[in-house]
């Protein structure tokens, strides 16, 4: 038997995430970062409600395991960094 | 030396103490104390109340360290005592009837995120007609609710069951919330001698919670309970649910010889089997009324009639192996309830051992006997009238598959 949770219940630890279930599995379109134009201001880290975006240096970018596809960081992004594309076959 | 009357069959009190008078409620409190619980959160509901006013007392007297909460209804009694469990504590609560319907979304909860908590329910008659008299019928509307259920017959089973529900909610094989059931009033309100064990030999059946391997809640490490689940994951936890049901059942057999190593007292496992190996058939109940159907059937051995009794005493899971192993070689099987099923029109009980009376060979005559509703005695010559239907039918005789005891 193949189980997908380490544990008995719906419980769920930090190292896995917080959720047993990823919240990118219902995403029907996915953030783009284009790096050279994030002016790092952290917006879509804040806005992010699923709180999947990270600070990779250069830029912002989401974790797309978790990313719900809402598209919040397009519309709170000052600088244009960020563009949704439609998954595949969505 | 034989065991005094009030104790199960082969009993030794190990720790030599003198029975004293309690009613279930309080044996049920002096179980609760001697588990060292961190919580109490219960809010009253006749007939359990004078549970909560014994451990209220043992609080203000100093002897109970638990917290207790007072919380403005059973739907937050339960959730507090989730809570605590979560958190790696050992939690009690306890309701009747309507309480346990207005709890019933946390109790669902309980099991589905598999919360080692342990209530007890006195039961009581569900509304409507409005009545707090004893029946069995709000453990009926949560039979299928995902708990492990145990019904006791007497005082001094509550305060036992108590100690062994705690010991099989927490085991790591199990991670089940456990019910302690017990009739209203019959067991709840009526006195027998009941023997407290000493601390030191609870101690050593149950361990600490701390002491238990399991995922808690703390700041050192995060965790979430009850996260929302879809698809594969649902099913794969349903299946683990269903695979810890079927371990706990296994499991009480085993915990049934710790605590009589540990008290002295053997119940027999999920099911009590009363001179059923060479009955020609057997009766089948579950709490207080087994008393009398054991007077019943000790009465009808006299004359020569070979009767047998098998009391549940694990309600869920149900002991289908044990009780298809007691009913194989029988000429029919009679079950008493305290309850009704509408839609099969028969006692819950009937319904579960009528489908596992499916795989004997040759089918025999299953009868299900409704009484005892509202508080109604389940009295000697009603049961003996059931023993002697069921007699009859195992020896051909044809009638009704179910019968209302006092009504026709
Ligand atoms: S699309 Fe929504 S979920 Fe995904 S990174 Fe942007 S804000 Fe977060
Ligand atoms: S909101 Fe836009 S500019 Fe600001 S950090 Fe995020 S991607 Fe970069």
């Amino acid at each position: 038997m193949r189980f997908h949770s380490p544990f008995e219940g719906p419980w769920a630890d930090p190292e896995a995430g917080l959720f047993s279930v990823r919240s990118g599995d219902w995403r029907q379109q996915r953030p783009v970062a284009n790096g050279a134009r994030c002016c790092r201001c952290g917006l879509c880290f804040l806005y992010c409600p699923t709180g999947c975006i990270s600070d990779r240096v250069t830029h912002f970018e989401a974790e797309l395991e978790f990313c719900k596809g809402c598209g919040l960081c397009v519309y709170i992004c000052p600088a244009a960094a960020i563009a949704m594309r439609a998954e595949e076959g969505c | 030396m034989a065991a005094p009357a009030y104790l199960p069959q082969g009993a030794q009190p190990a720790d030599g103490l003198a029975p004293r008078l309690l009613d279930g409620n309080k044996a049920a409190a002096y179980g609760v104390l001697l588990c060292r619980p961190d919580l109490i959160a219960a809010y009253p509901i006749t007939p359990q109340t004078p549970l909560l006013e014994q451990l209220y007392k043992f609080k203000a007297d100093g002897r109970l360290t638990a917290e207790t909460v007072e919380v403005e209804g059973e739907n937050s009694a339960l959730s507090a005592a989730l809570g605590v469990t979560v958190a790696g504590g050992r939690a009690f609560t306890a309701t009747s009837s309507m309480g346990l319907t207005f709890m019933y979304d946390a109790y669902l909860f309980a099991s589905g995120t598999r919360v080692p908590v342990v209530m007890v329910i006195a039961m009581r008659e569900q509304t409507a007609p409005t009545t707090v008299s004893c029946g069995q019928q709000d453990l009926m509307m949560v039979k299928e609710g995902g708990w492990v259920q145990l019904v006791c017959e007497s005082c001094q089973e509550i305060l036992d069951s108590i100690l062994v529900a705690y010991r099989l909610a927490e085991d790591p094989q199990v991670q089940l919330p456990v019910n302690v059931c017990y009739e209203g009033y019959y067991l709840s309100h009526l006195s027998e001698p009941v023997t407290v064990p000493a601390q030191e030999a609870v101690d050593r059946f149950l361990l600490p919670v701390r002491d238990k391997r399991r995922p808690v809640l703390g700041t050192e490490h995060p965790m979430t309970f009850g996260t929302y689940v879809v698809g594969e994951l649902y099913a794969e936890y349903r299946y683990k649910h269903c695979q810890a049901m079927e371990r706990a059942g296994g499991m009480l057999d085993a915990i049934d010889g710790e605590f009589r190593a540990a008290l002295g007292r053997p119940y027999g496992g999920a099911v009590e089997a009363y001179r059923a190996e060479d009955a020609e058939f057997l009766m089948v109940t579950m709490g207080s009324a087994a008393g009398t159907l054991k007077v019943v059937v000790d009465e009808l051995r006299k004359e020569g009639i070979a009767a047998g009794l098998a009391r549940v005493r694990m309600f869920r899971p149900l002991p289908a192996r044990e009780l298809l192993g007691l009913m194989r070689g029988k000429r029919a099987v009679g079950v008493v309830d305290r309850s009704v099923s509408f839609g099969w029109n028969r006692g819950h009980l009937f319904i579960d051992v009528k489908a596992v009376a499916q795989d004997l060979e040759p089918r025999i005559p299953v009868v299900s006997f409704i009484g005892g509703l509202a508080g109604t005695d389940l009295r000697r010559d009603l049961l003996a009238g059931a023993a002697r239907t069921t007699w009859e039918r195992g020896r051909g005789r044809a009638g009704a598959e179910v019968i209302w005891l006092g009504l026709e």
